[in-house]
Protein backbone atom coordinates (compact mmCIF):
# COMPACT_ATOMS: atom_id res chain seq x y z
CA UNK A 1 0.00 0.00 0.00
CA UNK A 2 1.56 3.57 -1.05
CA UNK A 3 0.88 7.08 0.76
CA UNK A 4 -1.75 8.78 -1.51
CA UNK A 5 -0.05 11.93 -1.19
CA UNK A 6 3.85 10.83 -1.53
CA UNK A 7 3.47 7.36 -3.08
CA UNK A 8 6.14 6.29 -0.06
CA UNK A 9 5.04 2.76 1.39
CA UNK A 10 2.22 3.62 3.46
CA UNK A 11 2.02 3.39 7.24
CA UNK A 12 -1.82 3.77 7.95
CA UNK A 13 -4.89 2.70 6.34
CA UNK A 14 -8.22 4.41 6.85
CA UNK A 15 -10.55 2.47 5.63
CA UNK A 16 -13.43 5.02 6.73
CA UNK A 17 -11.86 7.48 4.67
CA UNK A 18 -9.88 5.30 2.13
CA UNK A 19 -6.79 6.47 2.23
CA UNK A 20 -3.58 5.10 3.28
CA UNK A 21 -0.85 7.24 3.86
CA UNK A 22 3.09 7.22 5.44
CA UNK A 23 3.71 8.82 8.71
CA UNK A 24 4.33 12.14 8.27
CA UNK A 25 1.24 12.63 5.44
CA UNK A 26 -1.42 10.65 8.28
CA UNK A 27 -0.03 13.49 10.96
CA UNK A 28 -0.37 16.15 9.00
CA UNK A 29 -3.78 14.77 7.57
CA UNK A 30 -5.35 13.93 11.18
CA UNK A 31 -3.97 17.29 12.55
CA UNK A 32 -5.48 19.38 9.51
CA UNK A 33 -8.92 17.16 10.38
CA UNK A 34 -8.70 18.69 13.96
CA UNK A 35 -8.28 21.99 12.68
CA UNK A 36 -10.90 22.21 10.38
CA UNK A 37 -13.30 20.82 13.46
CA UNK A 38 -12.28 23.51 15.51
CA UNK A 39 -13.11 26.18 12.59
CA UNK A 40 -15.76 24.45 11.14
CA UNK A 41 -17.87 24.10 14.42
CA UNK A 42 -16.54 27.01 16.00
CA UNK A 43 -15.13 25.26 18.99
CA UNK A 44 -12.47 28.08 20.05
CA UNK A 45 -12.34 31.59 19.32
CA UNK A 46 -9.43 34.09 19.35
CA UNK A 47 -10.38 35.74 22.57
CA UNK A 48 -11.24 32.05 24.80
CA UNK A 49 -8.89 30.80 26.66
CA UNK A 50 -8.85 26.55 26.89
CA UNK A 51 -8.43 23.62 28.91
CA UNK A 52 -7.82 20.64 28.04
CA UNK A 53 -8.71 17.68 30.45
CA UNK A 54 -6.44 14.94 30.71
CA UNK A 55 -6.50 11.62 31.94
CA UNK A 56 -3.15 10.12 30.88
CA UNK A 57 -4.68 7.96 28.60
CA UNK A 58 -3.76 8.70 24.12
CA UNK A 59 -6.71 10.92 23.46
CA UNK A 60 -6.68 12.92 26.12
CA UNK A 61 -2.66 13.79 25.42
CA UNK A 62 -2.59 13.63 21.69
CA UNK A 63 -4.97 16.26 21.77
CA UNK A 64 -3.62 18.38 24.16
CA UNK A 65 -0.48 17.75 21.59
CA UNK A 66 -2.34 18.39 18.54
CA UNK A 67 -3.87 21.81 20.39
CA UNK A 68 -0.36 23.23 20.77
CA UNK A 69 0.70 22.39 17.88
CA UNK A 70 -2.45 24.22 15.94
CA UNK A 71 -0.97 27.07 18.02
CA UNK A 72 -3.35 27.44 20.99
CA UNK A 73 -1.73 28.21 24.38
CA UNK A 74 -3.78 25.27 26.34
CA UNK A 75 -3.15 24.36 29.81
CA UNK A 76 -4.42 20.55 31.20
CA UNK A 77 -6.54 19.73 34.32
CA UNK A 78 -6.21 16.60 35.33
CA UNK A 79 -8.24 14.70 38.69
CA UNK A 80 -6.50 12.49 40.62
CA UNK A 81 -9.16 9.80 41.58
CA UNK A 82 -6.87 7.94 44.47
CA UNK A 83 -6.90 4.64 42.81
CA UNK A 84 -3.60 3.59 43.82
CA UNK A 85 -0.78 3.16 40.96
CA UNK A 86 -3.29 3.37 38.38
CA UNK A 87 -3.88 7.03 39.29
CA UNK A 88 -0.07 7.69 40.44
CA UNK A 89 1.06 6.67 37.08
CA UNK A 90 -1.95 8.51 34.70
CA UNK A 91 -0.53 11.70 37.15
CA UNK A 92 2.49 10.98 36.30
CA UNK A 93 2.07 10.96 32.04
CA UNK A 94 0.19 13.81 32.28
CA UNK A 95 3.13 15.73 34.13
CA UNK A 96 5.24 14.44 31.60
CA UNK A 97 3.17 16.02 28.80
CA UNK A 98 2.65 19.30 30.48
CA UNK A 99 6.77 19.03 30.44
CA UNK A 100 7.15 18.04 26.94
CA UNK A 101 4.68 21.09 25.65
CA UNK A 102 6.16 23.21 28.56
CA UNK A 103 2.89 23.70 29.83
CA UNK A 104 1.08 23.80 33.41
CA UNK A 105 -1.49 21.47 34.01
CA UNK A 106 -4.48 22.01 37.12
CA UNK A 107 -4.01 18.61 39.52
CA UNK A 108 -7.52 17.80 41.84
CA UNK A 109 -6.81 15.66 44.56
CA UNK A 110 -10.00 13.93 45.20
CA UNK A 111 -8.77 12.60 48.46
CA UNK A 112 -7.59 15.83 49.32
CA UNK A 113 -10.96 17.37 48.33
CA UNK A 114 -13.27 15.08 49.96
CA UNK A 115 -10.76 12.59 52.35
CA UNK A 116 -11.04 9.68 50.33
CA UNK A 117 -10.47 8.16 46.44
CA UNK A 118 -13.85 7.11 44.06
CA UNK A 119 -13.35 3.54 45.18
CA UNK A 120 -14.33 4.38 49.15
CA UNK A 121 -16.64 6.78 48.21
CA UNK A 122 -19.04 5.13 45.90
CA UNK A 123 -18.56 2.41 48.64
CA UNK A 124 -19.61 4.74 51.38
CA UNK A 125 -22.47 6.12 49.17
CA UNK A 126 -24.02 2.95 47.93
CA UNK A 127 -23.27 3.96 44.64
CA UNK A 128 -22.03 2.58 40.97
CA UNK A 129 -18.79 3.93 40.99
CA UNK A 130 -18.07 5.21 36.55
CA UNK A 131 -21.78 7.33 37.13
CA UNK A 132 -20.63 8.43 40.46
CA UNK A 133 -17.10 9.46 38.43
CA UNK A 134 -18.47 11.06 35.85
CA UNK A 135 -20.78 13.12 37.83
CA UNK A 136 -17.59 14.49 39.60
CA UNK A 137 -15.34 14.82 37.22
CA UNK A 138 -18.31 17.13 35.09
CA UNK A 139 -18.56 19.06 38.56
CA UNK A 140 -14.81 19.53 39.14
CA UNK A 141 -13.87 20.46 35.58
CA UNK A 142 -16.68 23.18 35.36
CA UNK A 143 -15.34 24.55 38.36
CA UNK A 144 -11.79 24.62 37.91
CA UNK A 145 -12.83 26.35 34.45
CA UNK A 146 -14.43 29.17 36.50
CA UNK A 147 -12.31 29.82 39.14
CA UNK A 148 -9.60 29.38 37.12
CA UNK A 149 -10.70 31.66 34.32
CA UNK A 150 -10.99 29.79 31.41
CA UNK A 151 -13.78 29.72 29.38
CA UNK A 152 -13.53 26.26 27.23
CA UNK A 153 -13.31 23.04 28.71
CA UNK A 154 -11.53 20.89 26.14
CA UNK A 155 -12.66 16.91 25.76
CA UNK A 156 -11.22 14.19 24.25
CA UNK A 157 -13.70 11.81 23.75
CA UNK A 158 -13.43 10.59 20.42
CA UNK A 159 -15.67 8.95 17.51
CA UNK A 160 -15.94 5.15 19.16
CA UNK A 161 -16.50 6.87 22.48
CA UNK A 162 -19.43 9.00 21.19
CA UNK A 163 -20.60 5.86 19.03
CA UNK A 164 -20.51 3.67 21.69
CA UNK A 165 -22.54 5.98 23.99
CA UNK A 166 -24.94 6.86 21.37
CA UNK A 167 -25.54 3.32 20.55
CA UNK A 168 -25.93 2.44 24.52
CA UNK A 169 -28.68 5.32 24.43
CA UNK A 170 -30.54 4.23 21.66
CA UNK A 171 -30.51 0.30 22.83
CA UNK A 172 -32.39 1.61 25.98
CA UNK A 173 -34.04 4.97 24.74
CA UNK A 174 -32.66 6.90 27.10
CA UNK A 175 -34.26 9.68 25.69
CA UNK A 176 -32.98 12.31 28.47
CA UNK A 177 -29.73 11.90 26.98
CA UNK A 178 -30.28 10.85 23.71
CA UNK A 179 -30.47 14.88 22.07
CA UNK A 180 -27.97 16.07 24.50
CA UNK A 181 -24.90 15.17 22.80
CA UNK A 182 -22.59 17.60 20.64
CA UNK A 183 -19.46 18.94 19.58
CA UNK A 184 -19.88 21.93 21.45
CA UNK A 185 -22.18 23.05 24.32
CA UNK A 186 -22.19 26.05 25.05
CA UNK A 187 -21.68 28.19 28.15
CA UNK A 188 -24.50 29.45 30.12
CA UNK A 189 -23.21 32.44 32.25
CA UNK A 190 -22.23 32.17 35.77
CA UNK A 191 -23.20 28.50 35.78
CA UNK A 192 -21.67 26.68 33.25
CA UNK A 193 -18.60 26.65 31.47
CA UNK A 194 -18.49 25.91 27.38
CA UNK A 195 -17.38 21.97 26.46
CA UNK A 196 -16.42 21.00 23.25
CA UNK A 197 -15.09 17.52 22.13
CA UNK A 198 -12.46 18.14 19.07
CA UNK A 199 -11.88 14.45 18.12
CA UNK A 200 -15.31 13.64 17.60
CA UNK A 201 -14.90 12.77 14.31
CA UNK A 202 -11.91 11.31 14.86
CA UNK A 203 -11.91 7.33 15.19
CA UNK A 204 -9.84 5.46 18.55
CA UNK A 205 -7.70 3.71 16.07
CA UNK A 206 -7.07 6.92 14.86
CA UNK A 207 -6.20 8.20 17.99
CA UNK A 208 -3.92 5.42 18.55
CA UNK A 209 -1.72 5.80 15.29
CA UNK A 210 -1.06 9.07 16.39
CA UNK A 211 0.28 8.15 19.69
CA UNK A 212 2.43 6.26 18.40
CA UNK A 213 3.92 8.18 15.66
CA UNK A 214 3.93 11.12 18.04
CA UNK A 215 5.72 9.03 20.86
CA UNK A 216 3.42 10.00 22.92
CA UNK A 217 3.47 7.69 26.49
CA UNK A 218 0.11 7.25 27.67
CA UNK A 219 -1.40 4.62 30.08
CA UNK A 220 -2.25 1.44 28.93
CA UNK A 221 -3.28 0.30 31.68
CA UNK A 222 -7.31 0.27 31.80
CA UNK A 223 -9.20 1.50 34.75
CA UNK A 224 -9.93 -0.58 37.49
CA UNK A 225 -13.76 -0.41 36.99
CA UNK A 226 -13.48 -0.42 33.01
CA UNK A 227 -13.68 -4.49 33.51
CA UNK A 228 -17.25 -5.77 31.98
CA UNK A 229 -18.41 -2.10 30.71
CA UNK A 230 -21.06 -1.94 28.60
CA UNK A 231 -19.20 0.79 26.82
CA UNK A 232 -16.42 -1.78 25.59
CA UNK A 233 -19.26 -4.06 24.57
CA UNK A 234 -20.75 -1.75 22.69
CA UNK A 235 -17.08 -0.32 20.86
CA UNK A 236 -16.69 -4.40 19.88
CA UNK A 237 -19.88 -4.43 18.04
CA UNK A 238 -19.60 -1.26 16.48
CA UNK A 239 -15.93 -1.98 15.39
CA UNK A 240 -17.25 -5.42 13.94
CA UNK A 241 -19.91 -3.62 11.47
CA UNK A 242 -17.33 -1.16 11.14
CA UNK A 243 -14.85 -4.08 10.06
CA UNK A 244 -17.51 -5.16 6.82
CA UNK A 245 -18.90 -1.99 6.04
CA UNK A 246 -16.11 0.69 7.03
CA UNK A 247 -17.76 4.34 7.64
CA UNK A 248 -20.56 3.46 9.57
CA UNK A 249 -19.04 4.92 12.71
CA UNK A 250 -18.65 8.06 10.80
CA UNK A 251 -22.07 7.96 9.42
CA UNK A 252 -23.50 7.06 12.69
CA UNK A 253 -22.47 9.51 14.42
CA UNK A 254 -22.86 12.46 11.29
CA UNK A 255 -26.11 11.28 11.12
CA UNK A 256 -26.81 12.25 14.70
CA UNK A 257 -25.37 15.15 14.50
CA UNK A 258 -27.92 16.06 11.95
CA UNK A 259 -30.97 14.38 14.09
CA UNK A 260 -30.13 16.47 16.85
CA UNK A 261 -30.15 19.44 15.11
CA UNK A 262 -33.57 18.58 14.14
CA UNK A 263 -35.03 16.87 16.98
CA UNK A 264 -33.14 18.76 19.91
CA UNK A 265 -34.77 21.51 20.65
CA UNK A 266 -34.51 24.06 23.06
CA UNK A 267 -32.28 23.15 25.85
CA UNK A 268 -33.81 23.74 29.14
CA UNK A 269 -30.92 24.37 32.37
CA UNK A 270 -31.78 23.51 35.90
CA UNK A 271 -29.75 24.74 38.14
CA UNK A 272 -28.04 23.60 41.65
CA UNK A 273 -29.47 26.11 44.53
CA UNK A 274 -26.11 26.17 46.14
CA UNK A 275 -22.78 25.79 43.18
CA UNK A 276 -25.11 26.82 40.21
CA UNK A 277 -24.07 24.37 38.32
CA UNK A 278 -26.03 22.38 36.21
CA UNK A 279 -28.61 19.65 38.43
CA UNK A 280 -31.90 18.46 37.72
CA UNK A 281 -32.83 18.55 41.32
CA UNK A 282 -32.52 21.11 43.98
CA UNK A 283 -29.19 20.31 45.47
CA UNK A 284 -26.83 18.42 43.24
CA UNK A 285 -25.38 15.12 43.98
CA UNK A 286 -21.94 16.58 44.88
CA UNK A 287 -23.00 19.57 46.92
CA UNK A 288 -24.78 16.51 49.02
CA UNK A 289 -21.12 14.65 48.78
CA UNK A 290 -19.68 18.03 50.64
CA UNK A 291 -22.22 18.19 53.27
CA UNK A 292 -20.64 14.79 54.58
CA UNK A 293 -17.26 14.61 52.64
CA UNK A 294 -14.73 17.57 52.86
CA UNK A 295 -15.26 21.25 52.50
CA UNK A 296 -16.49 22.36 48.73
CA UNK A 297 -16.17 25.91 49.70
CA UNK A 298 -12.22 25.92 48.92
CA UNK A 299 -10.84 23.78 46.47
CA UNK A 300 -7.64 23.83 45.95
CA UNK A 301 -6.06 23.04 42.41
CA UNK A 302 -2.26 21.72 42.51
CA UNK A 303 -0.06 23.56 39.56
CA UNK A 304 2.52 21.68 37.48
CA UNK A 305 4.89 22.87 37.61
CA UNK A 306 4.66 24.71 41.09
CA UNK A 307 4.04 28.52 39.80
CA UNK A 308 7.91 29.85 41.09
CA UNK B 1 8.51 -14.91 13.51
CA UNK B 2 7.09 -13.58 16.95
CA UNK B 3 4.22 -11.57 17.72
CA UNK B 4 3.64 -9.81 20.93
CA UNK B 5 0.00 -8.74 22.31
CA UNK B 6 -1.12 -8.15 25.10
CA UNK B 7 2.09 -9.78 27.33
CA UNK B 8 1.70 -13.10 25.34
CA UNK B 9 4.20 -14.30 23.24
CA UNK B 10 3.12 -16.14 20.17
CA UNK B 11 5.27 -17.96 17.43
CA UNK B 12 3.86 -18.33 13.28
CA UNK B 13 5.65 -19.31 10.75
CA UNK B 14 6.26 -16.84 7.62
CA UNK B 15 6.30 -15.17 5.72
CA UNK B 16 2.32 -13.94 6.27
CA UNK B 17 0.17 -10.88 5.88
CA UNK B 18 -0.63 -8.47 9.05
CA UNK B 19 -4.21 -9.01 7.96
CA UNK B 20 -3.98 -12.77 8.26
CA UNK B 21 -1.98 -12.73 11.45
CA UNK B 22 -4.75 -10.78 13.07
CA UNK B 23 -7.28 -13.56 11.44
CA UNK B 24 -5.21 -16.26 13.38
CA UNK B 25 -5.20 -14.44 16.49
CA UNK B 26 -9.04 -13.26 15.60
CA UNK B 27 -7.94 -10.18 16.02
CA UNK B 28 -10.57 -6.81 14.88
CA UNK B 29 -7.88 -4.38 12.40
CA UNK B 30 -10.33 -1.96 13.82
CA UNK B 31 -9.55 -2.74 17.61
CA UNK B 32 -5.53 -2.73 17.32
CA UNK B 33 -2.44 -1.16 15.85
CA UNK B 34 0.56 -3.38 14.13
CA UNK B 35 3.54 -2.59 14.90
CA UNK B 36 6.72 -4.74 12.67
CA UNK B 37 10.28 -4.28 13.73
CA UNK B 38 9.13 -0.99 15.54
CA UNK B 39 7.30 0.66 12.56
CA UNK B 40 3.51 1.23 11.90
CA UNK B 41 2.02 -1.10 10.01
CA UNK B 42 -0.70 -1.50 7.23
CA UNK B 43 -2.70 -4.74 6.93
CA UNK B 44 -1.37 -5.57 3.60
CA UNK B 45 2.14 -5.76 4.77
CA UNK B 46 4.43 -9.09 4.41
CA UNK B 47 5.63 -9.89 7.53
CA UNK B 48 8.61 -12.13 7.13
CA UNK B 49 10.39 -14.58 8.87
CA UNK B 50 12.25 -13.28 11.93
CA UNK B 51 10.54 -9.56 12.31
CA UNK B 52 9.43 -8.87 15.38
CA UNK B 53 5.75 -7.80 15.70
CA UNK B 54 3.83 -6.24 18.31
CA UNK B 55 0.53 -5.53 18.34
CA UNK B 56 -1.18 -2.78 20.49
CA UNK B 57 -4.92 -2.43 21.76
CA UNK B 58 -7.04 0.63 21.05
CA UNK B 59 -9.82 0.45 22.78
CA UNK B 60 -10.08 1.80 26.18
CA UNK B 61 -12.99 3.04 28.23
CA UNK B 62 -15.23 2.29 30.92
Amino acid sequence: MKCRTCGKEAHVHIRAHNIALCGEHFLSFLEKRVSETIRKYRLIRPDERPVVCVSGGKDSLSLWYILHSLGFQVDGFHIHLGLGTYSDNSLSKVKAMADRLGRSVNIAFLEEILGLGIRELSRRLKRETCSLCGTIKRYLMNRVAMEKGYDVVVLGHNLDDEASALLGNLLYWKKEYLWKKNISLEAVEGHLAKKIKPLFLVSEKEMACYAFLREIDYITQECPFASGAKTLLYKDLLNRVEQESPGTKMRFVKGYLVQAERNGGERKNYFCEVCGYPSYVERCLVCRIFERFGDGRSISFNTYPRPE
Amino acid sequence: MVVEFEGKVHSFDGPTRVRDLLARLSLNSEAVIVVVNGVLATEDRMVKEGENVKIIKVVSGG
